[in-house]
C-alpha cells in the first residue's frame, strides 16, 4: 500500500501537500484540471522530484532516503519516454540493463513481452517509425519489464483516439491482475476507467481533494 | 528595417545636398591615420580651406596599399582629385597605371636624400626604416645591418611581411641593397632571431611594445612620437653603418579629376612651410621640405642616419616577386 | 512506403535566398575579375600549394582541438550550474567574435615571452610557452571556435527533453551509459555541422595564423588573396584565388555532407531537469578540471585587454560616441539580416526533410558554409565595381558593410538557430501546414518559442561579429563611416597604442553586455513557455 502523508513539494512558488493512500493492487486514477499537480506527484513518488516535508512509504517502507533507482516503481511519462536512437526492444532492453548488456534470456524476455503489449513484428523499428499509441506500449513493456510492483503512469491515453484508449486501459488493467501491481495513472477521460478503478482521486492546486470509490 | 535603410540614405542624400555649395570641391584620398583625428588631415585641411576659399573632402582607406587598390578598381571614373599617401614602393605601378596627371611643379630646395626627379608625384614626406628598440630592457645594439643579421645572439626582432605591408618590402630592399645575391643566406642566418612575421606594422609595433621583442622594423622617427607626445626617451632607433633604406610618402594629381588647377595648388600647399611645418609631429616622418622654423624639438632629439638608401622604384616593381619568392624559401623552416 | 519528392511551397524562400547569395558570390568575383582583365595571369603554383597545404592542415588540427576542448566543457556546464555560470557562457561569447588584432594582444599579453604565464613559469623555473609558431595558432583558433562549439553543444544537450534524464535516473543508469545513450546520439548529429564550420573557419582565417605563425610558412590561403587585393592590385588574379578557394571550401562540404543528419527529436522546452550523473565523483573532477581549463584559456585574455584598456576613460575621446553608435546600428542591420536569412534556409532544409529530399536536405543544411569560404574583401571589392557600374559608388559603403557582416555571421547563426527550427518543423511541421501557417505566423506561433533562446544568442553573435570586423571599411571607408575597429585601427597607426587598447576594452565590454542581454531574453522566453 502507498501511503503519502502530508508530503509537502516546492517547485519556485509553488507548494503542494499530498495525503493519499492507495491500496495495494489498486487502479488509482488521479484526475484534475492541468497544472493542478498531478504529475508532480508521481514524479515526486518516484524520486524526481525533492521532497520538503512529510512522509511516504509503500508497503511499510519509507521511500524518501532512496534513490529514483532504488524504488520499487516504474514510471512512464506523457511523452520522450524512448530514446530516440535506439529500437523499441532496444528502449525496453533498458529496463533490464540500463547499459544494454542484455543476455539471451533478456532477449526473449523483451521480445515476449512486446508483443505482449502488441507491438508483433515491431521490435526493430525506432520511435520515430512508430505512432504515439506503439511508443506509449513501448514504455508500457519497458514498466513491466523493470518488474517493480508500483506504476506511476503519466497521462497514458493522450492523444489516443477512443478504441485505442479502450485498448490501452485494457492491457494495463490485464498487466496489472496478471503481476498484481499497483497503479497510479493520471488521466484527463475519467470515464475511461470508470469501473475499473477503484479510486478516483482529484488533484487541485497541489491537494488530493477528493477521492471517489 | 527597411524603412531605417531608407531613412539612412535619405540623410545621406540630405547631407550631400546640404554640403554641395557653391565652393569648388577637392576630394583627396587618404589613408586613415593620416586624415584622422591624430593625423595632419584636419589641420592641413583647416589651412587649405582658408587659403584657396574651397572645400576639402577626405576620403579614406585602410592604408597605402588599399589606396591604390580602390583607386584601380575606380579607374577613370574615380571621384578623387588628390591621392595623398602612396609611396616610392607603389609609385611605380601607380605611374604604369595612367591614372596620374604630370604634377608640372618645380622640385627643388627639397630635404630629401637625393634629388627628386619623378615627373608625377610629389614627395610630402619621408623616413628612414630602423630598428627601433627600448634603451632600459636592450643594451646590445648592433652597429650594422651585418651584425644584427650575422650574430647569433643577436636581439629578438618582430618584422612585418613583404607580401602584406610596405616596412616588410623595405626591409626587403633593404637586404637585397646590402646583400645583393647573397640576400637568401642573410635570410637563414636571421631567421632563428625573428619572433614572428605580422601583417602590419602596427601588430609588430603593438607586440613590440608588450615586450615581445627585443627590436621591431618600424622607421627612425618613431621614437620622436614616444618623445614628443608621451615624454619618454627610453625608445631610440638603430643606426646602421651601411645606411638605411628610405620611404618616401607621395601625393599626386588624378588626371580624370576636373580639379586639375585645384589640385596643383594643393600640392604645391603640401609643400608650403605652413603644411611641412604640421607634418612632423602628426604623420612622424621627417617633411619634405624642412620648414624655415625647422624641425621640431622631438625630432631634432633623434639621431639620424648617415647614409640613406633610396628605393629604385623600377628596379623594385621589376624585381619584387622574384625577391618575394626568395625570401619565401629562405625562410621555409 | 513509397518516397515523396515533392518540394513544399515553404522551401522555396529560403532557395531564392541561397541562390541571391550564391549569385551575389558569383557577381561580385566576375566582376572584380573583369576590373583589370588585361593582367596577365602568372602565379606561382608551388607556392600557393604550400600555403593550401598549411591552410588545411591548420584548420585540421584547429577544429579537432576545438571539439575536444567544446564537448567536455559543455558537458561540464550541462551537469553544473554555478555562480558565474551566465557569465562564462557570454565570455564565450566574447571570446568568439573578438576582432583578430585584439586576441593577439591579448593572448601575447598572457602567453607572449614576456607575457604572464612566461612570467610565472620563469618564477616557479617551468619552460617558457612558445606562443609563436603553430602552438599558438593553434590556440587562438580554440579561444575563437572552441568557445563557439561549447556554446552550440550545450544548447543541444540543453534542449534534451527532461523525460530522459527522469527515466536515467528511474532506471539508475551508469554515467557511461548516459554519455553513451543520452548525450553522444545529440553531440553528434551537430558534430559533423560543426566541424565543417569550425574547419572553414580556420582555414580562412588571415591575420592569426600570419601574425601568431612566428614565420611567412605559416600564411593561409587568405594571405595570397589579401596580398594580390591590397599589395598588388591583382584584382583578376584575387578573383580567381577566391573561387579556387570558395571551390575547394565546397568540396570539403560536399565529401562531407553523408555525414550531416537530419535532428532525430523534438527537443524540450521549459525547467532544466538536473541530470542523474551530477553526483558521479570522477565526473565530478572531469567536470572541474574542464572547467577550470575553459576559465584559464577565456577569462585571462579578456582580462587583459580590460586592464590595458583602463586608461579609456581617462582619455575619452569625442569620437567615440560616433563611432560606437555607428558600429551598433550597422552591427544590428547585419544581425537582422543574418538571422533572417538563417531562417529562412532553415526553413527550406526542414521543409526538404518533410519532403522525404534528403540528401538537397543535408546541401542546405551545409550552404551557408559557402559565404565564410568566400574572402570578404575580394567578395566587398566585388561589390564595389557593381556597385560603380550601377552609379551606387557614394552610398555602397554602408550597405556593403551590412550585407558583408551579415554574410559573414550567416553560418555562425544558422548553425545556431537550425536545430531549433528542425525541431519545430519535427514536432508541429504538418500542423503548420494543414493550418497554412506560414511567413510571419508560422514564426510567432511555431517557431519563437523553441527559437527564442536560440536566435537571441544568435543575434547577439552576429552583432558581436560586425562589431569587432573590420572588414569592409578598410578598402572602402569616408571620413563619415566611422566604426569601432576602423578607429581602433586608426589609433594603432597612429602609435596610439593606449587608446586602440581603450576602444579593444570598450568593445569587448560591449559584446559582454549584449552576450548578456541575450542570453537572459532567451532564457525568459523559453521559461514563459
Amino acid at each position: 500500500m502507498l501511503a503519502a502523508d502530508n508530503m509537502i513539494i516546492r517547485i519556485g512558488n509553488w507548494t503542494g501537500c499530498y495525503d493519499l493512500n492507495v491500496p495495494r493492487g489498486a487502479l488509482v486514477a488521479l484526475v484534475g484540471p492541468s497544472g493542478g499537480g498531478k504529475s508532480t506527484l508521481l514524479h515526486a513518488i518516484a524520486g524526481l522530484e525533492p521532497v520538503a516535508a512529510g512522509a511516504l512509504s509503500f508497503n511499510g517502507v519509507n521511500l524518501l532516503p532512496l534513490e529514483p533507482a532504488a524504488r520499487p516503481i516504474a514510471i512512464v511519462f506523457q511523452d520522450h519516454n524512448l530514446l530516440p536512437n535506439l529500437n523499441a526492444a532496444e528502449n525496453a532492453g533498458l529496463a533490464l540493463s540500463p547499459s544494454l548488456r542484455l543476455s539471451a534470456a533478456d532477449r526473449a524476455s523483451i521480445a515476449a513481452m512486446l508483443d505482449h503489449v502488441g507491438l508483433e513484428g515491431m521490435h526493430d523499428r525506432l520511435p520515430s517509425a512508430l505512432s504515439g499509441g506503439q511508443r506509449q506500449r513501448v514504455a508500457l513493456a519497458r514498466a513491466m519489464l523493470t518488474t517493480r510492483p508500483l506504476l506511476l503512469l503519466d497521462e497514458p491515453l493522450t492523444g489516443l483516439d477512443p478504441d485505442m484508449r479502450r485498448d490501452m486501459v485494457d492491457l494495463i488493467d490485464l498487466l496489472r491482475r496478471e503481476k498484481g501491481l499497483t497503479v497510479l495513472m493520471t488521466t484527463h477521460t475519467p470515464e475511461d476507467i470508470e469501473g475499473r478503478a477503484e479510486q478516483i482521486v482529484t488533484i487541485m492546486d497541489g491537494r488530493a481533494v477528493s477521492t471517489r470509490v | 528595417m527597411l524603412k531605417k535603410l531608407l531613412i539612412a540614405l535619405a540623410l545621406a542624400g540630405f547631407a550631400t545636398a546640404v554640403t554641395a555649395s557653391e565652393k569648388p570641391r577637392l576630394t583627396v584620398y587618404t589613408y586613415e591615420s593620416f586624415s584622422g583625428k591624430y593625423g595632419p588631415g584636419p589641420a592641413l585641411k583647416t589651412a587649405f580651406e582658408s587659403r584657396c576659399g574651397c572645400e576639402l573632402d577626405f576620403v579614406t582607406a585602410g592604408d597605402g596599399g588599399a589606396l591604390f587598390a580602390r583607386l584601380k578598381l575606380e579607374g577613370k571614373g574615380t571621384k578623387a582629385d588628390i591621392v595623398v599617401g602612396l609611396d616610392d614602393n607603389l609609385m611605380g605601378e601607380a605611374e604604369k597605371s595612367g591614372l596620374f596627371a604630370p604634377h608640372g611643379l618645380k622640385m627643388d630646395a627639397l630635404s630629401l636624400p637625393a634629388a627628386w626627379t619623378n615627373e608625377t608625384f610629389i614627395p610630402f614626406d619621408w623616413g628612414y626604416f630602423a630598428f627601433v628598440y627600448d634603451a632600459d630592457k636592450f643594451k646590445a645594439v648592433p652597429p650594422s645591418l651585418k651584425e644584427l643579421v650575422e650574430n647569433p645572439n643577436g636581439p629578438k626582432i618582430v618584422i612585418e611581411d613583404p607580401r602584406t605591408s610596405t616596412p616588410g618590402l623595405g626591409l626587403l630592399a633593404w637586404m637585397k641593397a646590402v646583400y645583393g645575391d647573397k640576400a637568401a643566406d642573410a635570410w637563414k642566418k636571421l631567421e632563428p632571431r625573428i619572433v614572428t612575421v605580422t601583417s602590419g606594422w602596427s601588430e609588430a609595433y603593438g607586440l613590440f611594445l608588450k615586450g615581445e621583442a627585443d627590436m621591431v622594423l618600424s622607421y627612425s622617427t618613431s621614437p620622436a612620437y614616444h618623445i614628443g607626445a608621451e615624454n619618454k626617451t627610453n625608445y631610440h632607433a638603430a643606426m646602421f653603418s651601411e645606411g638605411h633604406q628610405t620611404q618616401v610618402e607621395v601625393a599626386g594629381i588624378v588626371a580624370s579629376s576636373g580639379q586639375q588647377e585645384l589640385g596643383r595648388q594643393f600640392l604645391t600647399f603640401l609643400l608650403s612651410d605652413e603644411a611641412q611645418s604640421i607634418l612632423p609631429e602628426t604623420n612622424w616622418m621627417y617633411p619634405a621640405r624642412t620648414p624655415a622654423s625647422g624641425l621640431p624639438a622631438s625630432f631634432k632629439a633623434v639621431t639620424a642616419p648617415g647614409k640613406a638608401i633610396m628605393s629604385d622604384p623600377v628596379n623594385l616593381a621589376a624585381n619584387r616577386k622574384a625577391w618575394i619568392n626568395e625570401w619565401l624559401a629562405a625562410m621555409a623552416k | 512506403m513509397t518516397r515523396r519528392y515533392s518540394l513544399p511551397a515553404s522551401a522555396r524562400p529560403g532557395l531564392v535566398l541561397l541562390a541571391v547569395l550564391a549569385g551575389l558570390v558569383v557577381l561580385s568575383l566576375a566582376s572584380l575579375f573583369f576590373a583589370a582583365a588585361d593582367q596577365p595571369w602568372q602565379e606561382n603554383v608551388g607556392y600557393l600549394l604550400r600555403i593550401a597545404r598549411f591552410t588545411l592542415y591548420q584548420a585540421l588540427l584547429s577544429t579537432a582541438l576545438s571539439l575536444a576542448f567544446g564537448m567536455p566543457v559543455a558537458l561540464a556546464l550541462a551537469r553544473r550550474h554555478f555562480i558565474g555560470r551566465r557569465v562564462l557562457l557570454a565570455l564565450f561569447g566574447v571570446a568568439t567574435a573578438l576582432p583578430a588584432i585584439v586576441a593577439v594582444f591579448a593572448f601575447a599579453d598572457i602567453f607572449g615571452r614576456s607575457g604572464m604565464a612566461n612570467c610565472l613559469a620563469d618564477a616557479i623555473g617551468l619552460w617558457n610557452i612558445p606562443i609563436y609558431g603553430l602552438g599558438g595558432i593553434l590556440l587562438v583558433h580554440v579561444f575563437f571556435n572552441g568557445c563557439f562549439a561549447a556554446r552550440v553543444l550545450l544548447a543541444e544537450l540543453e534542449a534534451v527533453p527532461g523525460e530522459h534524464w527522469r527515466l536515467a535516473a528511474s532506471l539508475g543508469m551508469k554515467p557511461w551509459s548516459v554519455f553513451r545513450l543520452i548525450d553522444w546520439p545529440v553531440l553528434r548529429r551537430d558534430m559533423a555541422a560543426l566541424s565543417l564550420l569550425i574547419f572553414i573557419a580556420c582555414a580562412t582565417s588571415f591575420a592569426i595564423p600570419l601574425t601568431l605563425g612566428g614565420g611567412p610558412g605559416s600564411a593561409t590561403f587568405e594571405v595570397a588573396i589579401y596580398q594580390a587585393i591590397h599589395s598588388d592590385a591583382d584584382f583578376s588574379r584575387a578573383a580567381w584565388l577566391a573561387l579556387l578557394q570558395i571551390t575547394a571550401m565546397a568540396a570539403v562540404v560536399g565529401l562531407a555532407s553523408p555525414l550531416l543528419s537530419a535532428p532525430l527529436e523534438a527537443g524540450a522546452v521549459g525547467r532544466p531537469i538536473p541530470r542523474p550523473d551530477r553526483h558521479v565523483w570522477w565526473l565530478k573532477v572531469q567536470d572541474i578540471l574542464s572547467l577550470i581549463l575553459a576559465v584559464l584559456l577565456v577569462l585571462p585574455p579578456v582580462l587583459a585587454i580590460a586592464w590595458a584598456g583602463r586608461g579609456l576613460l581617462a582619455v575619452l575621446d569625442p569620437q567615440i560616441p560616433h563611432a560606437l553608435i555607428t558600429s551598433l546600428w550597422i552591427a544590428f542591420l547585419a544581425a537582422f539580416l543574418s538571422v533572417a536569412a538563417a531562417l529562412l534556409l532553415s526553413r527550406s532544409r526542414a521543409a526538404m526533410v518533410t519532403g522525404g529530399l534528403y540528401r538537397s536536405a543535408r546541401l542546405m543544411g551545409a550552404a551557408p558554409l559557402v559565404t565564410l569560404a568566400t574572402p570578404p574583401l575580394a567578395f566587398a571589392a566585388g561589390l564595389y565595381v557593381i556597385a560603380r557600374a550601377m552609379g551606387a559608388a557614394d552610398v555602397i559603403a554602408v550597405p556593403a558593410l551590412v550585407l558583408v557582416n551579415a554574410m559573414m555571421a550567416l553560418p555562425f547563426v544558422h548553425r545556431l538557430i537550425d536545430p531549433a527550427i528542425a525541431t519545430a518543423n519535427a514536432r508541429y511541421g504538418r500542423l503548420a501546414q494543414s493550418l497554412s501557417m506560414s511567413g510571419w505566423a508560422r514564426l510567432r506561433f511555431v517557431e519563437w518559442p523553441l527559437l527564442a533562446s536560440p536566435a537571441t544568442a544568435a543575434f547577439a553573435f552576429a552583432m558581436a561579429l560586425s562589431l569587432g570586423d573590420l572588414g569592409v571599411v578598410a578598402l572602402f571607408g569616408s571620413q563619415g563611416l566611422v566604426t569601432l575597429p576602423a578607429l581602433l585601427y586608426s589609433k594603432l597607426g597612429s602609435y596610439r597604442i593606449e587608446e586602440a587598447n581603450g576602444i579593444a576594452a570598450l568593445l569587448a565590454g560591449l559584446v559582454l553586455v549584449l552576450f548578456l542581454f541575450a542570453d537572459a531574453v532567451g532564457r525568459q522566453h523559453a521559461r514563459r513557455r
